[in-house]
């Protein structure tokens, strides 16, 4: 049994430069599966809610599954779980690319960093040691020079993971980028940039065997055929992502009036066909890449020449939104360098982007002056927007509060601001509309890492197949979405595989590897308790029902079509109170004794 | 024989992963006898044995435990291996894979070419 | 009658112009006839793409609206279009 697992872990500790291999419980593995399960486990037993994200005493867990490694495709993603330094909560982060892969080659399921360095570092693992390298000549290097340098001293067969300027400088929405990758949301790169740690390294040639070869090899060509299909048709969304991208066209949703323009004060953004992908393969060269083992290989690489060259993977739709429509730039070569920006500086694109509309709307009220920041800070204007982007990486003049976030930024502002700073728990909002979509407003407000678009209703919403914005059913819905995609990111799946793979394949997979007997309940059951897991952390570390909520602006008219529609306040505290008592939650949203116990939860910091 | 298109390749590696499998039931790229090189963003190129006329691992080894059989595939005889690697620097193609102390030379699965299965671009494909 | 036709995003790689004014003959007038009809006007990559499939390509088929419904959720090829109606071709949502 659980032989697609190593079956142990790699604590490393910074500050003393030790290291220890500790075995992983049967009954973790069982209960938790792997990727954000292992992530959770681990964290909240293990770190104080308490803490400050930047406080030493907080841990990075990089965690992979039992199908991480093999065939089966579209299980690319690393999880990275820890205490997030924009929410003052827990945070569970995805990387795709070829790093989960290599470090489950080293011999461990998961890697917990602990500690800090005492200068500025890089740690390699290997299956036989672990090695800490001084490197102060990276000190303000970007992500590139970075994992370059690392793989020119550690051999080009190394995964590597590496932070820029901004986790260096405690940007609170910094990253970690791996090649062509990113762990973006919630400010990991700070966490890493607290610990002084500039990169980690994986060297291994540990391969991954299956409990039942027979039976997992049928799988995992029952999967491929399912998404061939899918590919084979050009109008399928994973058709369309094959061919190009998540950009491959926001035109939909803007006619639908669920495009978030101008810092979410208007939901069409007339000029968004100028920034989708078409536009990038007319401009640049362009070619796929994908994550490890996967067919789908949603990733574009574009490469523009000239004097100015330079090259970018990406933007996502996301990004798409964040730092076009928002921040109201369509000009896709201002888009396209932002993008780059935000890969060497090592920044979350979508926290980077909604907290510049919001500086945006700020300089538009007069809330910040051109002396304040130094230049015209425009709705639509790119050189501003790359200018802000800089200072921010850099924490210099205006940068220093904008690397704050929207959630600080508006605290110190003051002035009311807080009612257009389109964060919920500290987390900028993702590229949907909590005004037009009740499913996104109740999944933006009640997600435990803030307002997070991978466990929402988005497609079956914008779609047609549920009504955009009555929130009759939602809760149930949203909650059991929630619990289905925590347990898909503990195999660690990729989200877009859960569009067209049946949940009974994942689970196939899953048994086939590792000679568990999941059904289908004891598998959404695992994310529901690590989800309820995740709640008591933060509920711990601070964050109460009031942070279940949505800025203002959600709740007031916004123009449709000539209509005006709007997001019921009364309608949405009901929906939310239904979703606690779907969860059996009590009117504070606090897991009740008998769900707790139901769950087979603990409180260990108790 | 078999056919790369760097154009449509994607590095996904499923090929890799297929081969290692099909061998030894096992998924590793590391012991799966196709390699790829990619530095993005540039193109990508593939590393696998194209059976020479000549080829210079055989010359190179010096314990002759590698021969060449019909339809020119290499053969390793692991009995007379020593893993001095001589052969793989000797491959001008860079074709010979190693990992833990052994050597894998593609051997073309008797023509099947099974890692050509789970192409999702047709970058990699059998032809003859 | 006169309608008009919108492509986005990649449909736009079928037509010049992105938008069209098309002429429909009186009794002519379903989404299944306008196709014919920019089948003629478009070309063979249109017609290989868009117009052989769309019959039986229901994901094609959502992605055609009429103003703001999907023709999946109106009469699917059989929809008919009345003078001054825009059609266009969506790409699905992106996004994730």
């Amino acid at each position: 049994m659980f032989e697609a697992y190593n079956r142990n872990l790699l604590r490393i500790n910074l500050t003393d430069k030790s290291f220890q291999v500790e075995e992983i419980p049967a009954e973790v593995m069982d209960k938790f599966i792997g990727g954000m399960g292992f992530g959770v486990y681990y964290l909240t037993r293990e770190v104080d809610p308490a803490i400050d994200a930047l406080d030493m005493g907080n841990k990075l867990i990089f965690a992979t599954g039992p199908l991480t490694g093999t065939g089966a495709p579209m299980f690319a993603q690393t999880a990275l779980v820890t205490k997030s330094p924009l929410t003052n909560g827990i945070i569970n982060c995805y990387c795709g690319g070829n790093l989960a892969q290599k470090l489950k080659s080293t011999g461990y399921d998961l890697v917990i960093i602990e500690g800090a360095c005492s200068q500025l570092s890089y740690v390699l693992v290997t299956p036989d040691t672990v090695k800490f390298i001084p490197c102060p000549e990276l000190q303000g290097k970007g992500v590139r020079e970075a994992e370059e340098y690392i793989s020119a001293q550690e051999g080009e067969d190394c995964g590597t993971a590496a932070i820029g300027l901004a986790g260096e400088n405690l940007v609170r929405f910094a990253s970690i980028i791996s090649s062509t990758r990113v762990f973006g949301r919630g400010g990991t790169g700070a966490v890493m940039g607290s610990k002084n740690l500039k990169g980690v390294a994986f060297k291994g040639t540990i391969g991954v065997k299956v409990h039942n070869p027979r039976v997992f090899a049928l799988k995992v060509d029952e999967a491929f055929a399912v998404f061939k299909i899918a590919t084979d048709n050009p109008y399928s969304l994973l058709g369309v992502f094959s061919r190009y991208g998540t950009g491959g066209g926001m035109s939909l949703i803007n006619e639908r009036y669920a495009l978030a323009t101008r810092n979410h004060t208007q939901a069409h953004f007339a000029t968004a066909d100028k920034i989708d992908t078409t536009a990038y393969h007319k401009l640049a060269n362009s070619r796929r890449i994908a994550c490890f083992g996967c067919p789908i290989h949603c990733g574009q690489l574009h490469s523009f020449q000239g004097k100015d060259g330079f090259f970018t993977r990406g933007p996502e739709y996301e990004t798409m939104y964040s730092l076009g429509s928002d921040c109201c730039n369509d000009d896709p070569l201002v888009l396209a360098r932002a993008h780059n920006l935000c890969e060497e500086y090592g920044m979350d694109t979508l926290s980077a982007g909604c907290t510049i509309a919001f500086a945006m709307e700020c300089y538009e009220r007069g809330f910040l002056s051109s002396e304040d920041i130094g230049f015209s800070l425009d709705f639509g204007n790119g050189e501003a927007l790359l200018k802000a982007l800089e200072l921010m990486a850099r924490r210099q003049g205006i940068g220093d509060l904008l690397a704050e976030g929207t959630r600080i930024m508006a605290e110190k502002i003051g002035r009311d601001s807080a009612h257009f700073a389109m964060n919920s728990k500290g987390m900028e909002f993702a590229a949907w509309m909590p005004q037009r979509m009740s499913g996104i407003a109740l999944t933006f407000a009640t997600s435990n890492r803030g307002a997070c678009h991978k466990r929402g209703p988005i497609g079956q919403e914008l779609m047609g197949e549920l009504p955009m914005e009555s929130t009759e059913g939602k809760a149930k819905i949203v909650a059991g979405i929630q619990d289905k995609v925590n347990a898909l990111f503990t195999l660690v799946s990729c989200r877009f595989a859960d569009f067209e793979l049946p949940i009974e394949m994942f689970i196939s997979l899953l048994n086939a590897a590792t000679g568990m007997n999941k059904d289908v309940t004891d598998f959404l059951d695992i994310g529901e308790r690590i989800w309820n897991l995740e709640r008591l952390f933060n509920l711990a570390a601070g964050l109460s029902s009031e942070s279940d909520m949505l800025p203002a602006r959600c709740f007031e008219p916004i123009e449709v079509d000539g209509e005006l529609k709007s997001l019921n306040r009364e309608e949405f505290e009901a929906m939310v109170q239904e979703y606690y008592q779907v969860r059996g939650w009590d009117q504070q949203g606090v897991p009740s004794s008998v769900t707790r116990k139901r769950l087979g939860l603990e409180l260990p910091w108790k | 024989m078999l056919i790369y298109d760097s154009k449509s390749c994607t590095e996904c590696q499923a090929c890799r992963l297929k081969c290692s499998f099909v061998k030894e039931t096992e998924y590793n790229p590391a012991k799966s006898r196709l390699s790829i090189k990619g530095k993005w963003p540039q193109m990508p190129v593939l590393k696998v044995c194209r059976q020479c006329q000549n080829p210079l691992c055989v010359k190179a080894c010096p314990v002759s435990a590698l021969s060449q059989e019909e339809q020119r595939i290499i053969s390793i005889d692991y009995g007379l291996c020593s893993d001095c690697k001589l052969c793989v620097q000797a491959c001008p193609f860079e074709a010979v894979q190693t990992c833990a102390g052994k050597i894998y030379i593609c051997d073309t699965c008797k023509g099947e070419y099974p890692c050509t299965e789970v192409c999702s671009t047709e970058a990699i494909s059998k032809k003859g | 009658m006169e309608i008009k036709v919108c492509f986005y995003a990649f449909f736009r790689e079928y037509s010049p112009e992105q938008a069209l004014q098309v002429s429909l003959e009186p009794g002519k007038d379903t989404i299944g006839d306008l196709i014919q009809v920019l089948k003629e006007h478009l070309g063979e990559k249109f017609s290989r793409e868009v117009a052989s499939l769309i019959k039986g390509n229901r994901e094609l088929q959502g992605l055609v609206y009429v103003g703001s419904k999907s023709i999946l959720r109106l009469d699917k090829l059989s929809t008919r279009l009345k003078p001054g109606d825009t059609v266009k071709f969506l790409p699905p949502m992106a996004g994730g």
